[in-house]
């Protein structure tokens, strides 16, 4: 009888390190998953889309019209809200026949837009596009620097947060 | 008891590790995969973003070495149609990045560049006018303080058209590259039909002290004005004084002219009521000052065709009634360089009109016109001392490249 019970079962104290060791290996385990699995999401994030992807977007489109708008003008209406002027056609257009307007939402702050529009002896006419350029905004400011203009974005989605500063020369007379 | 045991053993199947050690290969597996896949696409993404700046960088920099080099042929005076810079794969500096560069020149339509940028497999390219700007593009431009007289009006004419501003459509600017408080002053009824401009990142409501002035528009530079530097000739002698001490006398200057119409002088001083008088092209470097007594008068001779250029070093003192009779009526006739250090000192004063340009960038101008102003001053500080009509020459803008402190600039501009 002695021996069948030191073959069949366990005591308590054996019962409890297993469980303990179980459990640590558990929560091991479980720790790793679920950064692996934040790590996963964190990445697919940035690569597909999130705070960082419309930091990019918002800067690879400042860059665009900034560099081909006039250095003779521009306009601010506020640190968050700038007007640039452009030419249609680079060679064909007489004037500047074209406007740029970067600002962040007044509604919606947290939204930064690009709007398009024509220009015509430097009256703004019809509104030809509006695109949303960033979400989450946190911080939006435009500052001029000589011969161009400066942005710095700072957007915030919770999962992460990232800020852009573009310098952007304007070309154009 | 053997035997119970014996039946336990054998109820372990075997290879069951073997399983779990593969589900656990295959799941680390997977997410292996998933990561290393995403790395990679965001590897990729910073590299062509990368790529993308250095090759937009490299046809920056072609670009600006085109201009370059034409700008230096131009201050060099040795200019031609023939300068045309043309770069293959020249590569950039501390980088893996190369640009082409190939120009075109026309007479009729100038310079075209376009500049390719190429970092690895990524291109830009960059295509570009040039258009020759000269050192009067504007009305009144300074670099710190303008100061204008109540009842002053800023406008614009086009001399090559007529006199008359109204046949002219461009709008006058007056602008400083200051952005310090009340540094354009403007008294009351002052008008400019045209803008005010202040320097990058200044705020007009207080850059401009506005007292009672109408003007179309004020705003910040996007780029500060420059101020190209201004070097007098290389002229021989006579190095004597150009003086006129007799009073009531009157003297000549230029071909045939008590003086040679080419020359470095020591000064110019002139005694109450004289004249000197010029005949013809005449271009002088005035190492010291201009001194002119009451009443007297420098007058360009119009039917001596007198053009009158002046390098002046030193400062220029006008007193009561004394001033510049331009005759020809053209602003283009009397040029002022002031070639001095910072704090030179001109005080120009015109009987009647007044017809000419002054560049003098590190001066301090004040004008006192009996009539109207054409022309453009581009000063340190300037001050207006009388409600004159200030009348911009636009026909200004139009330059040779054989001009004082002529230049390309970039005036259409495109990327692809």
């Amino acid at each position: 009888m002695k021996r069948m019970k030191s073959i069949l079962g366990f005591t308590i104290t054996e019962l409890i390190l297993a469980i303990a060791i179980s459990s640590m290996l558990v929560l091991t385990i479980g720790v790793v998953m679920v950064d692996t699995q934040k790590g996963w999401m964190d990445s697919y994030a940035k690569v597909h889309g999130g705070a960082t992807a419309d930091a990019m977007m918002a800067k690879a489109a400042f860059d665009k019209v900034i560099r081909k708008a006039s250095r003779s003008i521009y306009h601010f209406d506020g640190l968050d809200d700038i007007t640039v002027y452009y030419y249609d056609n680079w060679l064909a257009s007489t004037e500047l026949d074209r406007y740029a307007r970067f600002y962040r939402s007044t509604d919606t702050p947290s939204e930064m837009y690009i709007q398009h529009g024509a220009l015509e002896s430097g009256v703004k006419k019809e509104v030809t596009a509006e695109v949303l350029l960033a979400s989450n905004v946190a911080d939006l400011e435009f500052k001029p620097v000589s011969g161009g203009i400066a942005m710095k974005l700072a957007l915030d989605d919770a999962r992460e947060a990232t800020t852009v500063v573009s310098t952007a020369i304007l070309h154009n007379e | 008891m053997k035997k119970k045991k014996k039946i336990l053993l054998s109820n372990r199947k075997p290879g069951s590790v073997l399983v779990l050690v593969l589900l656990v290969v295959l799941v680390s597996f997977i997410i292996g995969t998933g990561l290393l896949a995403l790395g990679t696409q965001s590897r990729v993404a910073s590299i062509n973003q990368v790529q993308d700046m250095m090759a937009r960088s490299a046809a920056d920099a072609g670009l600006e070495r085109a201009v370059q080099e034409i700008n230096n042929a131009v201050v060099a005076k040795t200019w031609s149609a023939g300068v045309v810079p043309n770069v293959s794969n020249a590569a950039l500096p501390y980088s893996d990045s190369v640009y082409s560069v190939n120009t075109a020149y026309d007479a009729t339509d100038g310079y075209t560049v376009v500049s390719v940028g190429t970092d690895r497999n990524r291109t830009r390219t960059i295509e570009a006018t040039l258009r020759l700007k000269g050192l009067f593009d504007n009305a009144i431009q300074c670099r710190d303080n303008i100061t204008l007289k109540a009842g002053t009006v800023i406008d614009t004419i086009d001399s090559t058209i007529s006199m008359d501003p109204a046949d002219c459509d461009e709008k006058s600017i007056i602008g400083t590259n200051s952005i310090e408080a009340d540094s354009v002053i403007l008294n009351n009824g002052v008008v400019v039909d045209g803008d005010v401009v202040v320097g990058v990142g200044g705020d007009t409501s207080t850059v401009i002290k506005d007292l009672g002035a109408t003007i179309d528009r004020s705003y910040s530079l996007s780029t500060s004005v420059e101020f190209p530097p201004v070097s007098a000739p290389t002229l021989f002698g006579p190095d004597s004084a150009i003086s006129i001490n007799t009073t009531g006398a009157e003297k000549t200057i230029g071909p045939g002219g008590d003086y040679p119409a080419n020359g470095r002088f020591s000064n110019i001083s002139m005694k109450n009521g004289t004249k000197l008088r010029v005949i013809g092209d005449c271009t002088l470097h005035l190492t010291g000052d201009v001194r002119m007594g009451q009443n007297s008068e420098i007058v360009l001779d119009a039917s001596k065709n007198a053009k009158l250029t002046i390098y002046l070093d030193g400062d220029w003192a006008s007193d009561n009634n004394a001033g510049i009779n331009n005759e020809t009526s053209s602003p283009s006739t009397f040029k002022l360089y002031g070639t001095g250090p910072v704090g030179q000192a001109i005080d120009i004063k015109a009987k009647g009109e007044f017809y000419g340009v002054i560049y003098a960038p590190d001066a301090d101008l004040t004008m006192f016109s009996g009539g109207d102003i054409y022309g453009s001053f581009v000063t340190r500080n300037f001050e207006l001392k009388n409600p004159a009509k200030f009348f911009y020459d636009a026909s200004l803008k139009t330059v040779s490249v054989y001009e004082e402190g002529a230049r390309f600039v970039v005036n259409r501009w495109n990327e692809e």
